[in-house]
């Protein structure tokens, strides 16, 4: 009998292909004995088209259904089965079937009568040198694997015929055997209809044959099988798909006893699998994963339905269908050159850097000596005080309790969010968990190398002279408000200033790297939580980095959240006081600053002192205004050099940087108006450094910038740059050894040691220590145990506007005790706890007359008082005791709670979420889901036409190196030339060009390169 | 093309590089000129005003004359005192209980001679009382005669007396009263024109409750020609003060009681120092070649630190201009810095200086009668309102002087307390004075606040003056910034 075909085509709204499609079915050599044409939700351009093919029967459906449903409606309106010789031919808007597709489809399936399903070649709808997919089949563990996908059509695949499925669209099936088997599986709508209705087939007894030489092209439409998109969205959705594909096949395909071992493994694996996304650097597929998971464990689905369907057909066992399966090395093997294509396409990042021999170690070392130099007198202690710096609590379990929510210890102590920088404090104590505030003296040793390290890095994406990148790495580590920071004991603003390259190091690779974006990300955060003045400045940059981000936008706009899962409770808490720029207060131990001018601020100098040169001009006698112009003209060539920048070659990149430094240095003059905390008397100002060190960022950066224009011409003006400024900064930086730093060796302790011996018994043991004021009031501070740490401290206490009732006593009590008073004190003094009485003494030296007076005044009526007696009096002040034993007030057992464990569970699966993330996965990223477009592929085929013999002799990991010329930096491509002599003195020019761990070979140069080696 | 395109990138260079700088410049020059507006938060702070307790001041007692018999370290008191005191916000109006302490060692005395403790008790509104006495004497004793005045101290840990001397001629005793219940251990160092002194009898000098200790400073430092004396008590507080009379040959030339003067400060002021008969005591100093008789100013700058001085005197009737003196005063040792050209009247003492100072003025009034010195000691500021207590004595006059920017009126009660008060202006700077009328009464005055003030008597008897001290230093109203 001879043999029918009756060809099915599915359109939706789709006329661009469609006319192609009609036409291409319209030519075919062998033609369709009948032509049924389903319409879904067809827009009037598509109808139309389908009109005017003048089909054997027109459907139309107003809903679009999947491929596998719309295929059962129109074979449900063709006559019932007359013989095993009637075909259906499966088609869609987009897939377009060369002259003989047919033709040779048929060819097949007519000599051998075993065949129930044969599959086309399905190739680029532009071009058809490249095959989309060629047949599927599945691992042994039952995930699919397309036999052939996006490859150069060399007629490498023409050979296999026997393949355990094919692709729904372009199928060309037996119409007995697709009723016998009930059609396409609706669980499964847009992938892996194809392969499970092979697979059911080949179960049934029935071979599934490809035929190569039959090829169709398809355009990617998303009406037969997945839509083909670059789009994020699109790309998320099809990676749901597949997983919701897979997990339902699963469920279809296991034996009945293994059932419920699948259904149990469905949500814990993919929690598994999403921490594995991670760490292969593809968060976008965690949220198919989880909902696939989800949606087949306890969605409706048709598993039990699609269980019957095999089983009703199935007649031989799966042993059979073994040998067409994949096995799991092949897998593998084929990722891995999949990855390796993908790195092609992405230009190559590995590039090697030449820390140790482009002079980076070198100036770090130095940076190492001057550092130790300079802090010399500080050489031994295991703790620092003054300014700002406060210890850390002794072990890293409370370091790290008290982070999120919940009581902070300061003063009475409340309940309240936490402040960022406590997680910043926490993660640094712990690196020096058998003594956390160690980690300070360490910082302070450290300051300059690691800035100068940091910078170092960030100079590789300037330039490639070792003289320049130096350059950079100097003025950064030497900059006014690095030292101006050590020098007053401002921790907070020191780690800014060794983090911010690294965050612009990670930010500038963000765009193609997930890795470096999740880096990028714990950076900001680190970076505000030490400076939230620096919100709005990281803000506007985030922003414009957004706006020019393009099609990675999705990897630059997550990089706020880490910051923002750090702040929320923070911002929420402050916000509900209505001072919302509270939120902005300096963290730490609040340490007032002197006024800078603005115009100080321009010269990156945060305090009004001139870098220590008003001091010097003092010591001299020299007038003032000299040291006003000196420091101005030292500091002058790299101003010089940054606005040079804008005139020479890279006037765009030198533009960048220097609206980073136009930001920081307008959040700096934004700082010096914010007067936010109070210390006692002194309202305490937002500290201008931080946002200098951004504009000193841009500034160096942008001269950094000029001098790569400059060329040869650089060397002069690096060299009197980084001289001039080690002068301007000369008299801040031997702070510590002259003794101007308000940093110096041990940690001033808060109570005396009396006290301290008392917290060893009882660690709530209270102190009310009365600190006499330049005003001539006091302040009152209750301290509880041994002192106060740097990471109780709260800007929410000190950004505080209204005092509480608490306050209010304890105000009351200590302004009596300051007093000849007829107040009975026991009261309040069993309330609070309170067991000593601490006067911390006004300074002689910079105490004032009313200071002076108030001390006395307290220290009589202290001493009057018949409730204290004087224990005696140190360094830390007059210490009396209560003479009636007092009990201390325990921390309330349930502070906090339940918002505590919510707020720590929240940010901690965030932070741990950007920590898989940034944390770079050896060999680069993982086959993308990203698929080439024919241009990339195009790309990458003009280098695989070479050396490329056969799949077995290709290496996973190719070891040839590609010479290509890096495009970001032009100051290279002089340097970059093909090298021409013939061995050995390559080397020099070679320095320059980076290797890319690749293995197609696109440049000449590669030849003479490898002929060098 | 190419030459055009290179061309037009050159001009984007230059119009970016022109641009940039101009924003550069624009920006810095904007934020440096331009007022920028500011957000201050001024820190948490509470005004605690202090249960009141119980108000107490000690007057030191009647002059003390050394055993006119050569031999005797004895010590007699000849007369009682005049003296005055009164309340106000008490718990009633004026109700003051006097008690007296025993003086250790005075062989005899006139009866109500021995220091006396006033008291008042805080009124059951919770108001803080207010509580002032004052005492004066004249003598006119074969070694002892002039004018002295004193007034009514608190207790204190802690007290500077400037004054006195134990050359040739010179008596000083440091009186040392303790009203508390609790025995006092009594720390005496005496600072001197070269340097701190050590003495085994200055330390642990046990003052028992309800007693007076008298300590002749010509024990402790022999030959001082300008001491200061710096008490601190532990255990019970001491109020102290210091008697100085000099006799030149065998003619008695003064007697005077010295309070303790302000604590230790940068700023000191001395209101109402009282020059008269500047003349004779110019002729004094020339034909003696004494300038002990000259107006003079005290400094001792108790630190480690030598500290620059400044002296400034203004004139109290704003007509004449005041005098400048600079000097430096090495850390530990007292100068007297000769106050010159000076002409009668009352003049305002400010000292400033670079470390924290103590200072007290002296003047000597020379006449036909007799010669008569007089110690300034230097005050704090006052609160809002103080009570003065008018000593009886010749021609009492309420000194007023105003540190501050701003002038200020005070009304000062007419004598009877019914008529018009007098309102007095004390301009900003300088300083005024008041006749106060008739002796022997108490007088609230109002809107003192930041001012300071002294009362002044000047008359035939001699010359004396103490200052007023804020009603209650200890219990005034103070801010606290908890945490």
């Amino acid at each position: 009998m001879h043999a029918t075909v009756t060809a099915i085509l599915v359109a939706s709204r789709g006329a661009e292909h469609l006319q192609r499609t009609l036409d291409a079915v319209r030519a075919q050599t062998r033609a369709p004995d009948a032509v049924v044409v389903l319409g879904m939700d067809a827009d009037d351009a598509t109808s139309a088209l389908l009109a005017a093919a003048r089909p054997t029967r027109l459907l139309a459906a107003t809903q679009r259904m999947p491929f596998g449903k719309a295929i059962a409606t129109a074979e449900r309106s063709l006559p019932p089965v007359a013989g095993e010789d009637e075909w259906l031919w499966l088609l869609a808007q987009d897939t377009a079937p060369e002259p003989e597709a047919l033709e040779r489809l048929m060819a097949t399936v007519e000599v051998s009568p075993s065949v129930a399903i044969a599959g086309p070649k399905l190739v680029d709808w532009q071009d058809g040198a490249f095959i989309r997919e060629l047949g599927l089949a599945m691992t042994p563990a039952g995930a699919s694997v397309p036999l052939v996908e996006d490859e150069l059509d060399q007629a490498q695949h023409d050979g296999v015929s026997d393949v355990l499925s094919v692709p729904s669209a372009g199928m060309l099936v037996r119409r007995a055997v697709f009723d016998e088997l009930g059609g396409f599986d609706p669980g499964l709508p847009v992938v892996d209809d194809g392969l499970d209705l092979g697979v059911r087939a080949r179960l049934a007894g029935h071979r599934v044959a490809l035929v190569p030489r039959a090829r169709v092209a398809m355009a990617g439409d998303g009406v037969s099988g997945p839509a083909r998109s670059n789009r994020w969205s699109v790309r998320r959705r099809l990676y749901r798909a597949g997983r919701a594909a897979q997990l339902h096949r699963r469920m279809v395909y296991a034996p009945r006893f293994a059932l419920v071992f699948h259904w149990l493994s469905l949500v814990p694996l993919a929690i598994l699998r999403s921490i594995g996304w991670l760490l292969g650097k593809q968060p976008a597929a965690i949220g198919g994963e989880l909902a696939a998971a989800f949606a087949t464990a306890f969605g409706a689905g048709h598993i039990g339905e699609a269980r019957r369907r095999l089983a009703r057909t199935k007649c031989v066992g799966w042993a059979a269908i073994a040998p067409l399966r994949i096995p799991h090395t092949e897998v593998r093997r084929s990722r891995a050159l999949k990855r390796e294509a993908s790195l092609v396409r992405q230009r190559g990042e590995r590039r090697e850097l030449n820390f140790f021999s482009g002079g980076g170690a070198w100036v770090v070392v130095g940076m190492a000596v001057l550092n130790v130099a300079l802090f010399a007198p500080l050489l031994g202690s295991a703790t620092i005080g003054g300014g700002g710096l406060l210890p850390l609590t002794g072990d890293i379990g409370s370091l790290w309790a008290g982070l999120g929510y919940g009581w902070r210890d300061i003063g009475i102590g409340f309940v309240g969010a936490a402040d960022p920088f406590a997680a910043v404090l926490a993660v640094l104590g712990s690196t020096t968990f058998w003594q956390p505030s160690f980690v300070l003296v360490l910082l302070w040793f450290t300051a300059l190398p690691l800035a100068a390290l940091g910078a170092w890095f960030f100079a590789t994406r300037i330039t490639h002279r070792a003289g320049l990148r130096a350059t950079f790495a100097i003025v950064w580590a030497l900059a006014p408000m690095l030292f101006a920071a050590l020098q007053s004991g401002r921790p907070a603003p020191v780690l800014v200033h060794l983090l911010l390259p690294w965050l612009f190091f990670a930010g500038s690779a963000a765009r193609r790297s997930w890795a470096a974006s999740a880096t990028a990300a714990l950076l900001a955060a680190a970076v505000l939580a030490c400076a939230p003045s620096l919100a709005l400045a990281l803000l506007v940059l985030w922003i414009l980095w957004l706006a020019f981000s393009g099609r990675s936008v999705m990897r630059v706009i997550g990089i706020p959240i880490p910051a923002l899962a750090l702040f929320i409770p923070l911002v929420v808490q402050q916000v509900a006081r209505g001072d919302w720029l509270a939120v902005l207060a300096d963290p730490g131990s609040p340490v007032a600053s002197g006024g800078s001018k603005p115009w100080q601020l321009a010269l990156g100098i945060p305090d009004a002192t001139l870098a220590g040169w008003s001091a010097v001009a003092d010591a001299l006698g020299l007038p003032h205004l000299g040291a006003t112009l000196l420091v101005p003209v030292l500091l002058a060539p790299i101003a010089v050099l940054a606005l040079l920048a804008l005139f020479l070659r890279g006037t765009i990149r030198a533009t960048l940087s220097l609206v980073v430094a136009f930001v920081g240095y307008l959040t700096a003059v934004v700082a010096t108006v914010l007067v936010l905390a109070g210390s006692g008397q002194t309202p305490v100002g937002v500290w201008p450094g931080s946002a200098l060190s951004l504009y000193w960022f841009g500034v160096s950066a942008a001269a950094t910038m000029g001098m790569v224009a400059l060329g040869r011409f650089a060397i002069a003006p690096a060299w009197i740059a980084v001289v001039a400024l080690a002068a301007a900064v000369g008299p801040l930086a031997i702070g510590v050894p002259v003794g101007t730093s308000a940093v110096r060796a041990g940690a001033p302790s808060m109570v005396p040691a009396y006290v301290q011996a008392a917290a060893a018994q009882d660690p709530r043991v209270a102190t009310l220590r009365i600190e006499p004021q330049p005003g001539g009031g006091i302040a009152a501070e209750l301290v509880h145990g041994d002192g106060q740490t740097l990471d109780q401290q709260s800007t929410l206490i000190s950004t505080q506007r209204d005092l509480t009732a608490d306050q209010r006593d304890l105000a009351r009590l200590a302004g009596n005790l300051a007093s000849t008073s007829g107040l009975d004190e026991s009261a309040l003094l069993k309330r609070f706890g309170i067991s000593f009485v601490l006067l911390a003494p006004a300074d002689e030296a910079a105490g004032t007359d009313a200071s002076l007076a108030t001390e006395r005044r307290a220290t009589s009526a202290l001493d009057g008082n018949a409730l204290f007696a004087q224990v005696g009096s140190g360094a830390s002040g007059v210490l009396w005791t209560v003479t009636r034993p007092v009990s201390s007030v325990p921390v309330p057992p349930t502070a906090g709670a339940p918002l505590r464990l919510i707020v720590l569970v929240a940010q901690a699966a965030v932070m741990l979420f950007a920590l898989l993330l940034s944390i770079p996965t050896g060999r680069g990223e993982r086959g993308s889901l990203r698929r080439p477009t024919a241009a990339e592929l195009a790309a990458g085929a003009a280098g695989e036409t070479r050396g490329r013999t056969g799949r077995a002799s290709r290496t996973a990991a190719g070891h040839s190196t590609t010479r290509s010329v890096p495009s970001t930096t032009p100051d290279v491509l002089s340097a970059a030339s093909p090298p021409r002599e013939p061995d050995g003195t390559a080397g020099a020019r070679l320095e320059q060009v980076e290797d890319v761990p690749l293995e197609p070979q696109p440049a000449t140069g590669g030849k003479a390169a490898d002929d060098g080696e | 093309m190419a030459n055009r395109r290179a061309l037009a990138r050159g001009g984007a260079r230059i119009a970016a590089g022109v641009i940039g700088v101009a924003v550069a410049a624009a920006t810095i020059g904007a934020a440096t000129l331009l007022p920028l507006p500011s957000v201050e938060r001024t820190p948490l702070s509470v005004q605690v005003r202090p249960v009141p307790a119980d108000q107490q001041r000690v007057c030191p007692g009647g002059l003390l004359e050394l055993g006119a018999d050569a031999s005797a370290s004895s010590i007699s008191a000849f007369a009682a005192p005049q003296r005055v005191d009164g309340s106000v916000g008490g718990a009633v109006d004026g109700a003051v209980s006097r008690r007296g302490l025993k003086p250790v060692g005075v062989v005899a005395g006139a009866a109500d001679a021995a220091p006396a403790v006033i008291d008042v008790a805080p009124s059951a509104a919770g108001a803080a009382p207010q509580i002032a006495g004052a005492q004066s004497q004249t003598a006119a004793r074969e070694v002892l005669a002039g004018l002295a005045a004193a007034s009514c101290t608190e207790a204190n840990a802690d007290s500077w007396l400037v004054g006195g001397a134990t050359t040739l001629g010179q008596t000083s005793l440091v009186l040392l009263s303790n009203p508390s219940a609790v025995q006092a251990t009594v720390d005496l160092s005496v600072y001197s024109e070269s340097g701190i002194l050590t003495a085994p009898g200055a330390q642990g000098i046990v003052v028992d409750p309800g007693t007076q200790r008298i300590v002749p400073l010509a024990g402790i430092a022999p030959n001082a020609q300008a001491p200061v004396v710096h008490v601190e008590s532990a255990g019970g507080t001491v109020a102290a003060s210091l008697q100085q009379s000099l006799v030149r040959g065998i003619k008695p030339s003064g007697v005077d009681v010295v309070g303790p003067t302000a604590q230790p400060a940068r700023q000191q002021l001395i209101s109402g120092m009282i020059v008269s008969d500047i003349a004779a005591a110019q002729s004094a100093g020339g034909s003696e070649g004494s300038s002990s008789a000259m107006p003079a100013v005290r400094v001792l700058a108790p630190g480690r630190t030598a500290a620059k001085v400044t002296v400034s005197v203004v004139p109290e009737n704003g007509k004449q201009v005041g005098t400048t003196t600079s000097a430096t005063v090495p850390a530990g040792t007292v100068q007297e810095l000769p106050l010159d050209k000076l002409v009668d009247g009352a003049y305002t003492v400010s000292v400033n200086s670079d470390q924290p100072i103590v200072v007290a003025a002296r003047t000597t009034d020379i006449r036909r009668t007799g010669e008569d010195f007089g110690w300034f000691a230097a005050s704090p500021r006052l609160a809002d309102s103080i009570l003065v207590p008018v000593a009886p004595g010749p021609a009492a006059a309420l000194h007023l002087a105003n540190p501050g920017a701003h002038e200020v009126t005070v009304h000062v009660p007419s004598d009877s307390g019914a008529g018009p008060s007098t309102a007095v202006t004390v301009p900003a700077g300088g300083g005024t004075s008041v006749a106060l009328g008739s002796p022997g009464r108490t007088v609230v005055l109002h809107g003192t606040a930041g001012l300071v003030a002294s009362v002044g008597l000047v008359g035939v008897q001699g010359i004396a003056s103490y200052p007023l001290a804020p009603a209650g230093p200890q219990a005034q109203q103070i801010t606290v910034y908890p945490r």
